[in-house]
Protein backbone atom coordinates (compact mmCIF):
# COMPACT_ATOMS: atom_id res chain seq x y z
CA UNK A 1 0.00 0.00 0.00
CA UNK A 2 1.16 3.29 -0.94
CA UNK A 3 0.72 5.80 1.95
CA UNK A 4 1.72 9.31 2.28
CA UNK A 5 4.22 10.20 4.85
CA UNK A 6 3.05 13.09 7.15
CA UNK A 7 3.56 14.19 10.37
CA UNK A 8 2.32 12.42 13.16
CA UNK A 9 1.76 14.79 16.09
CA UNK A 10 3.08 13.54 19.00
CA UNK A 11 6.43 11.60 18.25
CA UNK A 12 7.63 15.04 16.63
CA UNK A 13 8.52 16.18 20.17
CA UNK A 14 10.27 13.05 20.88
CA UNK A 15 14.69 12.78 20.85
CA UNK A 16 16.14 10.58 18.87
CA UNK A 17 17.24 8.07 21.00
CA UNK A 18 13.30 7.48 21.77
CA UNK A 19 12.47 7.41 18.41
CA UNK A 20 15.35 4.98 17.53
CA UNK A 21 13.93 3.00 20.30
CA UNK A 22 10.19 2.65 19.22
CA UNK A 23 11.22 1.99 15.21
CA UNK A 24 13.07 -0.80 16.49
CA UNK A 25 10.14 -2.21 17.82
CA UNK A 26 8.35 -1.52 14.52
CA UNK A 27 6.98 1.47 15.05
CA UNK A 28 7.55 2.73 11.07
CA UNK A 29 6.00 6.08 12.23
CA UNK A 30 8.89 7.06 14.47
CA UNK A 31 11.05 6.12 11.86
CA UNK A 32 9.51 8.49 9.58
CA UNK A 33 10.05 11.44 12.13
CA UNK A 34 13.80 10.27 11.88
CA UNK A 35 13.77 10.03 8.20
CA UNK A 36 12.06 13.74 7.89
CA UNK A 37 14.69 15.15 10.99
CA UNK A 38 17.73 13.86 9.50
CA UNK A 39 16.83 13.39 5.30
CA UNK A 40 18.23 17.04 5.04
CA UNK A 41 21.96 17.01 6.47
CA UNK A 42 21.85 13.15 4.93
CA UNK A 43 21.29 14.16 1.31
CA UNK A 44 23.29 17.23 1.38
CA UNK A 45 26.48 15.08 2.31
CA UNK A 46 25.57 13.00 -0.42
CA UNK A 47 25.02 15.25 -2.85
CA UNK A 48 28.61 16.56 -1.99
CA UNK A 49 30.06 13.73 -1.81
CA UNK A 50 28.19 12.15 -5.03
CA UNK A 51 28.21 14.97 -6.77
CA UNK A 52 24.90 13.57 -8.84
CA UNK A 53 21.18 14.45 -7.17
CA UNK A 54 20.00 11.01 -8.35
CA UNK A 55 22.84 8.92 -7.06
CA UNK A 56 22.93 10.88 -3.61
CA UNK A 57 18.87 9.99 -3.43
CA UNK A 58 19.34 6.66 -4.17
CA UNK A 59 22.14 6.55 -1.35
CA UNK A 60 20.15 7.96 1.09
CA UNK A 61 17.62 5.82 0.26
CA UNK A 62 19.53 3.03 0.61
CA UNK A 63 20.97 4.31 3.93
CA UNK A 64 17.40 4.75 5.29
CA UNK A 65 16.27 0.96 4.61
CA UNK A 66 19.62 -0.29 5.61
CA UNK A 67 19.17 1.38 9.19
CA UNK A 68 15.45 -0.02 9.45
CA UNK A 69 16.72 -3.64 8.87
CA UNK A 70 19.68 -3.00 11.47
CA UNK A 71 17.65 -0.96 14.20
CA UNK A 72 17.26 -3.99 16.16
CA UNK A 73 21.12 -4.44 16.85
CA UNK A 74 21.79 -0.67 16.98
CA UNK A 75 22.88 -0.39 20.85
CA UNK A 76 22.78 3.39 21.12
CA UNK A 77 26.68 3.76 21.45
CA UNK A 78 26.60 6.20 19.39
CA UNK A 79 24.03 9.13 18.65
CA UNK A 80 21.30 7.69 15.87
CA UNK A 81 22.64 10.77 13.76
CA UNK A 82 26.24 9.16 13.95
CA UNK A 83 24.95 5.91 13.28
CA UNK A 84 23.43 7.37 10.01
CA UNK A 85 26.29 9.19 8.88
CA UNK A 86 28.52 6.20 9.35
CA UNK A 87 25.73 4.50 7.09
CA UNK A 88 25.29 7.03 4.70
CA UNK A 89 28.72 7.79 4.03
CA UNK A 90 29.68 4.19 3.51
CA UNK A 91 27.05 3.85 0.87
CA UNK A 92 28.29 6.72 -0.91
CA UNK A 93 32.24 5.41 -0.98
CA UNK A 94 30.51 2.05 -2.43
CA UNK A 95 28.50 3.62 -5.21
CA UNK A 96 31.70 5.69 -5.98
CA UNK A 97 33.91 2.69 -6.39
CA UNK A 98 31.50 1.34 -8.06
CA UNK A 99 30.60 3.41 -10.79
CA UNK A 100 34.24 4.11 -11.25
CA UNK A 101 35.29 0.46 -11.27
CA UNK A 102 36.74 -0.13 -15.29
CA UNK A 103 34.73 -3.19 -15.05
CA UNK A 104 31.59 -1.35 -14.45
CA UNK A 105 28.87 -2.34 -16.78
CA UNK A 106 26.82 0.76 -15.90
CA UNK A 107 25.33 1.70 -19.12
CA UNK A 108 25.94 5.48 -18.16
CA UNK A 109 29.02 6.51 -16.25
CA UNK A 110 28.57 9.52 -15.17
CA UNK A 111 31.57 12.01 -14.80
CA UNK A 112 31.24 13.67 -11.09
CA UNK A 113 29.68 16.63 -12.24
CA UNK A 114 30.91 19.93 -10.97
CA UNK A 115 27.25 21.67 -11.63
CA UNK A 116 25.25 18.96 -9.70
CA UNK A 117 23.29 20.88 -8.04
CA UNK A 118 22.58 23.41 -10.82
CA UNK A 119 19.71 21.87 -12.51
CA UNK A 120 17.74 23.94 -15.00
CA UNK A 121 14.97 24.36 -13.10
CA UNK A 122 16.50 24.83 -9.72
CA UNK A 123 19.41 27.35 -11.03
CA UNK A 124 17.04 30.47 -10.48
CA UNK A 125 16.60 29.77 -6.97
CA UNK A 126 20.12 28.83 -6.64
CA UNK A 127 23.03 31.07 -4.86
CA UNK A 128 25.89 32.14 -6.83
CA UNK A 129 28.25 31.23 -4.36
CA UNK A 130 26.63 27.76 -3.43
CA UNK A 131 26.78 26.86 -7.50
CA UNK A 132 30.98 28.25 -7.28
CA UNK A 133 31.46 26.36 -3.67
CA UNK A 134 30.13 23.19 -5.46
CA UNK A 135 31.83 23.40 -8.78
CA UNK A 136 35.09 24.08 -6.36
CA UNK A 137 34.21 20.89 -3.87
CA UNK A 138 34.12 19.07 -7.41
CA UNK A 139 37.71 19.55 -7.97
CA UNK A 140 38.57 18.19 -4.70
CA UNK A 141 40.46 15.20 -4.20
CA UNK A 142 37.62 12.44 -2.92
CA UNK A 143 39.62 12.33 0.40
CA UNK A 144 39.80 16.01 0.91
CA UNK A 145 36.24 16.72 0.14
CA UNK A 146 34.91 14.23 2.46
CA UNK A 147 36.73 15.41 5.67
CA UNK A 148 35.48 18.89 4.67
CA UNK A 149 31.63 18.37 3.86
CA UNK A 150 32.01 16.45 7.06
CA UNK A 151 33.78 19.30 9.10
CA UNK A 152 32.46 22.03 7.55
CA UNK A 153 28.95 21.30 6.31
CA UNK A 154 28.13 18.55 9.05
CA UNK A 155 29.89 19.56 11.92
CA UNK A 156 30.98 16.45 12.70
CA UNK A 157 34.04 16.06 15.64
CA UNK A 158 37.73 15.16 14.02
CA UNK A 159 37.46 11.84 16.07
CA UNK A 160 34.11 10.91 14.25
CA UNK A 161 35.66 12.24 10.69
CA UNK A 162 38.56 9.69 10.94
CA UNK A 163 36.69 6.87 12.11
CA UNK A 164 34.06 7.32 9.12
CA UNK A 165 36.70 7.71 6.38
CA UNK A 166 39.35 4.95 8.52
CA UNK A 167 41.94 7.48 8.99
CA UNK A 168 43.32 9.62 11.43
CA UNK A 169 42.42 12.38 13.08
CA UNK A 170 45.82 13.91 12.29
CA UNK A 171 45.21 13.15 8.36
CA UNK A 172 41.60 14.22 8.67
CA UNK A 173 43.20 17.44 9.65
CA UNK A 174 45.37 17.83 7.13
CA UNK A 175 43.33 17.07 4.32
CA UNK A 176 40.81 19.87 6.04
CA UNK A 177 43.88 21.97 5.56
CA UNK A 178 44.20 21.28 1.91
CA UNK A 179 40.78 21.44 1.20
CA UNK A 180 40.65 24.69 3.09
CA UNK A 181 43.56 26.53 0.81
CA UNK A 182 42.06 24.52 -2.54
CA UNK A 183 38.79 26.27 -2.02
CA UNK A 184 40.12 29.45 -0.98
CA UNK A 185 42.43 29.42 -4.09
CA UNK A 186 39.40 28.63 -6.31
CA UNK A 187 36.28 30.84 -4.66
CA UNK A 188 38.22 34.08 -4.22
CA UNK A 189 41.81 35.53 -3.53
CA UNK A 190 43.34 36.74 -0.40
CA UNK A 191 42.82 40.11 0.04
CA UNK B 1 39.73 16.07 -11.67
CA UNK B 2 40.23 14.67 -8.48
CA UNK B 3 37.80 10.87 -8.97
CA UNK B 4 40.38 8.45 -6.46
CA UNK B 5 38.80 6.54 -3.62
CA UNK B 6 40.23 6.95 0.03
CA UNK B 7 40.18 3.29 0.65
CA UNK B 8 42.38 2.79 -3.03
CA UNK B 9 44.56 6.05 -2.52
CA UNK B 10 47.62 5.33 -1.35
CA UNK B 11 48.37 6.51 2.26
CA UNK B 12 48.83 10.04 3.01
CA UNK B 13 52.42 11.33 2.89
CA UNK B 14 53.91 10.14 6.57
CA UNK B 15 54.49 13.50 7.96
CA UNK B 16 51.00 14.35 7.72
CA UNK B 17 50.26 11.63 10.47
CA UNK B 18 52.41 13.83 12.82
CA UNK B 19 50.72 14.42 16.10
CA UNK B 20 49.18 18.15 16.13
CA UNK B 21 50.19 20.00 18.72
CA UNK B 22 49.28 22.95 20.18
CA UNK B 23 49.76 26.75 18.47
CA UNK B 24 53.49 27.49 19.13
CA UNK B 25 55.70 29.00 16.60
CA UNK B 26 58.42 25.98 17.01
CA UNK B 27 55.59 23.46 15.27
CA UNK B 28 57.24 21.96 12.39
CA UNK B 29 55.50 22.07 9.33
CA UNK B 30 52.97 19.43 9.57
CA UNK B 31 51.02 19.66 6.46
CA UNK B 32 52.10 19.95 3.01
CA UNK B 33 51.37 23.86 1.33
CA UNK B 34 51.58 24.64 5.02
CA UNK B 35 52.86 28.23 5.78
CA UNK B 36 54.00 30.04 9.11
CA UNK B 37 52.61 33.55 8.97
CA UNK B 38 55.29 36.30 9.99
CA UNK B 39 54.11 36.01 13.24
CA UNK B 40 55.14 32.62 13.65
CA UNK B 41 51.95 30.86 13.65
CA UNK B 42 51.14 28.04 10.58
CA UNK B 43 48.42 29.18 8.61
CA UNK B 44 46.72 25.54 8.90
CA UNK B 45 46.76 26.11 13.05
CA UNK B 46 45.36 29.95 12.79
CA UNK B 47 42.48 28.31 10.37
CA UNK B 48 41.45 25.69 12.67
CA UNK B 49 41.03 28.00 15.70
CA UNK B 50 39.42 29.97 13.45
CA UNK B 51 36.43 27.59 12.30
CA UNK B 52 36.75 25.49 15.49
CA UNK B 53 37.31 27.68 18.10
CA UNK B 54 35.49 30.69 20.04
CA UNK B 55 36.37 34.07 19.16
CA UNK B 56 38.33 35.28 21.82
CA UNK B 57 39.68 31.63 23.01
CA UNK B 58 43.48 32.99 22.34
CA UNK B 59 44.57 35.81 23.15
CA UNK B 60 47.23 36.16 20.53
CA UNK B 61 44.82 35.57 17.37
CA UNK B 62 42.04 38.61 19.03
CA UNK B 63 45.31 40.45 18.68
CA UNK B 64 47.49 39.75 16.06
CA UNK B 65 46.75 41.15 12.36
CA UNK B 66 48.59 38.46 10.19
CA UNK B 67 46.44 36.10 12.04
CA UNK B 68 43.48 37.65 11.46
CA UNK B 69 44.27 39.03 7.70
CA UNK B 70 44.84 34.74 7.38
CA UNK B 71 41.45 34.18 9.17
CA UNK B 72 39.40 36.10 7.29
CA UNK B 73 40.61 34.72 3.82
CA UNK B 74 38.25 31.84 4.35
CA UNK B 75 35.23 34.48 4.36
CA UNK B 76 34.13 34.02 1.15
CA UNK B 77 34.50 30.31 1.64
CA UNK B 78 32.37 30.55 5.08
CA UNK B 79 29.45 32.81 3.62
CA UNK B 80 29.23 29.95 0.43
CA UNK B 81 29.70 27.25 3.06
CA UNK B 82 26.90 28.70 5.14
CA UNK B 83 24.94 29.29 1.62
CA UNK B 84 25.33 26.05 0.94
CA UNK B 85 23.77 24.68 4.32
CA UNK B 86 21.09 26.86 3.94
CA UNK B 87 19.92 25.10 0.34
CA UNK B 88 17.56 22.19 0.40
CA UNK B 89 19.54 19.70 -1.67
CA UNK B 90 17.47 18.20 -4.61
CA UNK B 91 15.13 15.79 -4.23
CA UNK B 92 15.11 16.33 -0.67
CA UNK B 93 10.83 16.99 -0.47
CA UNK B 94 10.22 13.25 -2.36
CA UNK B 95 12.92 11.34 -0.50
CA UNK B 96 10.75 10.92 3.39
CA UNK B 97 7.80 9.30 1.29
CA UNK B 98 10.63 6.92 -1.37
CA UNK B 99 12.18 5.74 2.08
CA UNK B 100 8.67 5.37 3.78
CA UNK B 101 7.57 3.55 1.38
CA UNK B 102 10.64 1.46 0.68
CA UNK B 103 10.24 0.86 4.41
CA UNK B 104 7.03 -0.29 4.59
CA UNK B 105 7.93 -2.59 1.53
CA UNK B 106 9.43 -4.76 4.23
CA UNK B 107 7.87 -4.61 7.36
CA UNK B 108 6.28 -8.18 7.90
CA UNK B 109 3.83 -8.32 10.80
CA UNK B 110 5.18 -9.60 13.41
CA UNK B 111 4.03 -11.22 16.82
CA UNK B 112 -0.23 -11.09 16.42
CA UNK B 113 -2.28 -11.31 19.72
CA UNK B 114 -5.87 -11.68 20.32
CA UNK B 115 -8.47 -8.76 20.59
CA UNK B 116 -10.51 -9.51 23.49
CA UNK B 117 -13.63 -11.09 21.84
CA UNK B 118 -13.63 -14.86 22.71
CA UNK B 119 -16.25 -15.79 19.92
CA UNK B 120 -14.10 -14.45 17.35
CA UNK B 121 -10.56 -15.16 15.75
CA UNK B 122 -10.13 -11.39 16.19
CA UNK B 123 -6.14 -10.71 16.03
CA UNK B 124 -4.02 -7.36 16.44
CA UNK B 125 -0.28 -6.90 15.09
CA UNK B 126 2.01 -6.45 18.68
CA UNK B 127 3.13 -3.05 16.56
CA UNK B 128 0.38 -1.46 15.99
CA UNK B 129 -0.85 -2.37 19.31
CA UNK B 130 2.04 -1.12 21.29
CA UNK B 131 1.75 1.99 19.05
CA UNK B 132 -1.51 2.92 20.55
CA UNK B 133 -0.24 2.00 24.56
CA UNK B 134 3.13 4.86 24.17
CA UNK B 135 0.72 6.86 22.45
CA UNK B 136 -1.49 6.38 26.17
CA UNK B 137 1.27 6.90 27.93
CA UNK B 138 2.95 9.63 26.22
CA UNK B 139 -0.47 12.04 26.99
CA UNK B 140 0.76 11.55 30.53
CA UNK B 141 2.78 14.64 31.47
CA UNK B 142 6.80 14.12 31.84
CA UNK B 143 6.23 10.62 30.95
CA UNK B 144 7.40 9.02 27.56
CA UNK B 145 7.13 5.63 26.46
CA UNK B 146 10.56 3.79 25.18
CA UNK B 147 10.15 -0.34 24.49
CA UNK B 148 6.82 -1.69 24.71
CA UNK B 149 6.59 -5.66 24.74
CA UNK B 150 2.67 -7.13 24.84
CA UNK B 151 2.36 -11.14 25.21
CA UNK B 152 -0.14 -13.95 26.06
CA UNK B 153 -0.61 -13.91 29.76
CA UNK B 154 -1.63 -17.25 30.18
CA UNK B 155 -5.26 -18.65 28.68
CA UNK B 156 -7.70 -16.63 26.58
CA UNK B 157 -7.31 -13.58 25.36
CA UNK B 158 -5.77 -11.95 28.78
CA UNK B 159 -2.78 -9.70 27.91
CA UNK B 160 0.78 -9.26 29.54
CA UNK B 161 2.14 -5.14 28.77
CA UNK B 162 5.93 -5.04 29.54
CA UNK B 163 7.25 -1.05 29.28
CA UNK B 164 10.03 1.18 29.86
CA UNK B 165 9.90 4.83 30.73
CA UNK B 166 11.78 8.07 30.22
CA UNK B 167 10.28 10.41 32.85
CA UNK B 168 10.75 13.55 34.48
CA UNK B 169 11.49 13.88 37.83
CA UNK B 170 10.05 16.77 38.97
CA UNK B 171 7.68 14.84 40.81
CA UNK B 172 7.28 11.30 42.81
CA UNK B 173 8.11 8.47 40.06
CA UNK B 174 5.57 6.44 41.72
CA UNK B 175 2.56 8.38 41.12
CA UNK B 176 3.54 8.94 37.24
CA UNK B 177 3.95 5.24 36.95
CA UNK B 178 0.77 4.92 38.21
CA UNK B 179 -0.68 7.41 35.78
CA UNK B 180 0.92 5.48 32.84
CA UNK B 181 -0.37 2.30 34.34
CA UNK B 182 -3.87 3.84 34.21
CA UNK B 183 -3.74 5.28 30.86
CA UNK B 184 -2.17 2.12 29.72
CA UNK B 185 -5.53 -0.35 30.71
CA UNK B 186 -7.81 2.72 29.76
CA UNK B 187 -6.36 2.60 25.98
CA UNK B 188 -6.40 -0.95 26.10
CA UNK B 189 -9.97 -1.57 26.85
CA UNK B 190 -11.17 2.01 25.59
CA UNK B 191 -9.13 2.31 21.91
CA UNK B 192 -8.13 -1.43 21.38
CA UNK B 193 -10.15 -4.00 23.26
CA UNK B 194 -7.38 -5.79 24.15
CA UNK B 195 -8.21 -7.74 28.02
CA UNK B 196 -4.84 -6.19 29.71
CA UNK B 197 -4.43 -8.06 32.82
CA UNK B 198 -1.25 -7.13 33.83
CA UNK B 199 1.20 -3.50 33.17
CA UNK B 200 4.69 -3.95 33.96
CA UNK B 201 6.73 -0.50 33.85
CA UNK B 202 9.93 0.40 34.54
CA UNK B 203 11.27 4.06 34.02
CA UNK B 204 14.77 3.49 32.72
CA UNK B 205 15.98 6.84 31.92
CA UNK B 206 15.35 10.38 33.35
CA UNK B 207 13.30 12.60 30.08
CA UNK B 208 15.30 15.99 29.20
CA UNK B 209 13.72 18.55 27.75
CA UNK B 210 13.41 18.47 23.92
CA UNK B 211 14.07 19.89 21.68
CA UNK B 212 17.40 21.24 23.33
CA UNK B 213 17.17 24.84 21.90
CA UNK B 214 13.79 26.14 22.48
CA UNK B 215 12.74 27.41 19.17
CA UNK B 216 14.21 25.13 17.17
CA UNK B 217 10.93 24.97 15.14
CA UNK B 218 9.54 21.68 16.44
CA UNK B 219 6.46 21.54 18.38
CA UNK B 220 7.07 20.44 22.14
CA UNK B 221 4.23 19.52 24.10
CA UNK B 222 1.31 17.37 22.44
CA UNK B 223 -0.64 14.81 24.12
CA UNK B 224 -4.89 13.94 23.91
CA UNK C 1 -22.14 -27.62 -8.13
CA UNK C 2 -20.50 -26.09 -5.67
CA UNK C 3 -17.34 -24.82 -7.68
CA UNK C 4 -16.96 -21.03 -6.57
CA UNK C 5 -13.77 -19.30 -7.83
CA UNK C 6 -11.44 -18.11 -4.87
CA UNK C 7 -10.72 -14.47 -6.90
CA UNK C 8 -14.33 -13.64 -6.86
CA UNK C 9 -14.63 -14.65 -3.24
CA UNK C 10 -11.25 -12.49 -2.49
CA UNK C 11 -12.99 -9.51 -4.44
CA UNK C 12 -16.45 -9.89 -2.34
CA UNK C 13 -14.69 -9.93 0.66
CA UNK C 14 -12.34 -6.89 0.14
CA UNK C 15 -15.07 -5.13 -0.82
CA UNK C 16 -16.97 -6.06 2.55
CA UNK C 17 -14.36 -5.49 4.90
CA UNK C 18 -13.66 -1.86 2.93
CA UNK C 19 -17.17 -0.89 3.50
CA UNK C 20 -16.68 -1.32 7.01
CA UNK C 21 -16.52 2.32 8.35
CA UNK C 22 -12.99 3.01 10.38
CA UNK C 23 -10.88 0.37 7.96
CA UNK C 24 -8.75 2.85 5.95
CA UNK C 25 -7.18 -0.08 3.93
CA UNK C 26 -6.12 -3.81 3.47
CA UNK C 27 -3.20 -4.74 4.16
CA UNK C 28 -1.33 -6.35 1.30
CA UNK C 29 0.42 -9.78 2.00
CA UNK C 30 4.73 -9.10 1.43
CA UNK C 31 4.74 -10.94 -2.13
CA UNK C 32 2.22 -7.98 -3.84
CA UNK C 33 4.22 -5.67 -1.69
CA UNK C 34 7.30 -6.66 -3.16
CA UNK C 35 5.83 -7.00 -6.97
CA UNK C 36 4.61 -3.95 -6.42
CA UNK C 37 8.25 -2.11 -5.28
CA UNK C 38 10.13 -3.50 -8.27
CA UNK C 39 7.34 -2.32 -10.57
CA UNK C 40 7.56 1.41 -9.08
CA UNK C 41 9.55 3.26 -10.51
CA UNK C 42 11.42 6.58 -9.43
CA UNK C 43 9.57 8.94 -10.91
CA UNK C 44 5.84 7.50 -10.30
CA UNK C 45 6.09 5.92 -7.53
CA UNK C 46 2.53 5.89 -7.03
CA UNK C 47 1.57 4.52 -9.77
CA UNK C 48 1.87 0.79 -9.05
CA UNK C 49 -0.91 0.59 -6.28
CA UNK C 50 -1.63 -3.01 -5.31
CA UNK C 51 -5.39 -4.23 -5.84
CA UNK C 52 -7.38 -4.75 -2.34
CA UNK C 53 -7.80 -8.35 -2.63
CA UNK C 54 -3.97 -8.48 -1.95
CA UNK C 55 -5.38 -8.11 1.66
CA UNK C 56 -7.38 -11.17 1.47
CA UNK C 57 -6.92 -14.57 1.72
CA UNK C 58 -8.95 -17.38 0.56
CA UNK C 59 -8.54 -20.86 1.31
CA UNK C 60 -10.61 -23.72 1.04
CA UNK C 61 -10.65 -26.15 4.05
CA UNK C 62 -8.56 -29.24 3.16
CA UNK C 63 -10.94 -31.71 3.79
CA UNK C 64 -13.26 -29.71 1.58
CA UNK C 65 -15.02 -29.04 4.53
CA UNK C 66 -15.73 -25.16 4.03
CA UNK C 67 -13.76 -21.85 3.40
CA UNK C 68 -11.38 -20.15 5.54
CA UNK C 69 -11.15 -16.41 4.91
CA UNK C 70 -8.00 -14.16 6.15
CA UNK C 71 -8.67 -10.36 6.35
CA UNK C 72 -5.53 -7.80 7.18
CA UNK C 73 -7.01 -4.22 7.38
CA UNK C 74 -5.13 -1.08 8.71
CA UNK C 75 -7.59 0.70 10.81
CA UNK C 76 -8.06 4.52 11.32
CA UNK C 77 -7.06 6.17 14.58
CA UNK C 78 -10.45 7.38 16.97
CA UNK C 79 -12.90 4.01 16.89
CA UNK C 80 -12.38 0.73 19.21
CA UNK C 81 -10.16 -1.85 17.17
CA UNK C 82 -11.58 -4.61 18.24
CA UNK C 83 -15.65 -3.40 17.17
CA UNK C 84 -14.38 -2.41 13.53
CA UNK C 85 -12.71 -5.53 13.87
CA UNK C 86 -15.84 -7.49 14.84
CA UNK C 87 -18.25 -5.53 12.29
CA UNK C 88 -15.48 -6.71 9.96
CA UNK C 89 -15.69 -10.41 10.68
CA UNK C 90 -19.44 -10.46 10.06
CA UNK C 91 -19.80 -8.44 7.02
CA UNK C 92 -16.92 -10.43 5.47
CA UNK C 93 -18.17 -13.73 6.70
CA UNK C 94 -21.75 -12.53 5.25
CA UNK C 95 -20.90 -11.57 1.75
CA UNK C 96 -18.65 -14.85 1.10
CA UNK C 97 -21.65 -17.13 2.32
CA UNK C 98 -24.12 -14.97 -0.24
CA UNK C 99 -21.39 -15.26 -3.17
CA UNK C 100 -21.43 -19.61 -2.68
CA UNK C 101 -23.40 -21.95 -5.11
CA UNK C 102 -24.29 -23.79 -2.06
CA UNK C 103 -24.21 -23.69 1.58
CA UNK C 104 -20.80 -24.23 3.22
CA UNK C 105 -18.96 -23.29 6.82
CA UNK C 106 -17.01 -19.72 6.42
CA UNK C 107 -14.53 -18.96 8.82
CA UNK C 108 -12.98 -15.70 8.84
CA UNK C 109 -10.05 -14.38 10.64
CA UNK C 110 -10.07 -10.59 10.84
CA UNK C 111 -6.38 -8.83 11.78
CA UNK C 112 -5.68 -5.55 12.16
CA UNK C 113 -1.64 -4.48 10.78
CA UNK C 114 -1.61 -0.73 11.86
CA UNK C 115 -4.17 1.67 13.06
CA UNK C 116 -3.04 4.89 10.93
CA UNK C 117 -2.58 8.07 12.91
CA UNK C 118 -4.41 10.78 12.06
CA UNK C 119 -2.06 13.33 10.48
CA UNK C 120 -1.96 16.96 10.63
CA UNK C 121 -1.98 18.34 7.07
CA UNK C 122 1.36 20.33 6.38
Amino acid sequence: MIERTASPRLECDLPDGLLAVRAAEGDEDSFAVLVRRHSRSLLTLACCMLGNPQDAEDAVQDAFVSAWRRLPEYRHSAEFRTWMYRITVNRCLTMRRRRLSPLSLNTVVEPVAGDAWSQPDRSAERDAATVALTRALAELDAGQRICWILREVQGLPYREIAHMTRTSEPTVRGRLFRARRSLQEAMGPWR
Amino acid sequence: MALDDPHTRPPEPPEADGPRTGSAAADVLPFPGDQALPCGRLLSRVWEQAQDEAPAADPHTVSCPHCREAAEGLATVNAATRALRAVDPPGLHALADRVMNAVRTEVGLGRLLPLADPDRDLRITESAAAKALRQAADGVPGARAATCRLTSAGEGTDIRVTMTLVAMLDRPLPERVHQVRRAILHSAGQDLGLAVTAVDISVVDVLEPWPPHPGAGIRTGGGA
Amino acid sequence: MTTVDPTALLGVAAEAALGVPGVTGLQPRLAHRLAAAAASTRTHPASHRTPPEAGVRAERAPDGSGWHIEVRCVLAEGRRAVDVARTVHGRVRTAVISRLAAPEPVTVTVTVTRIAARYDEP
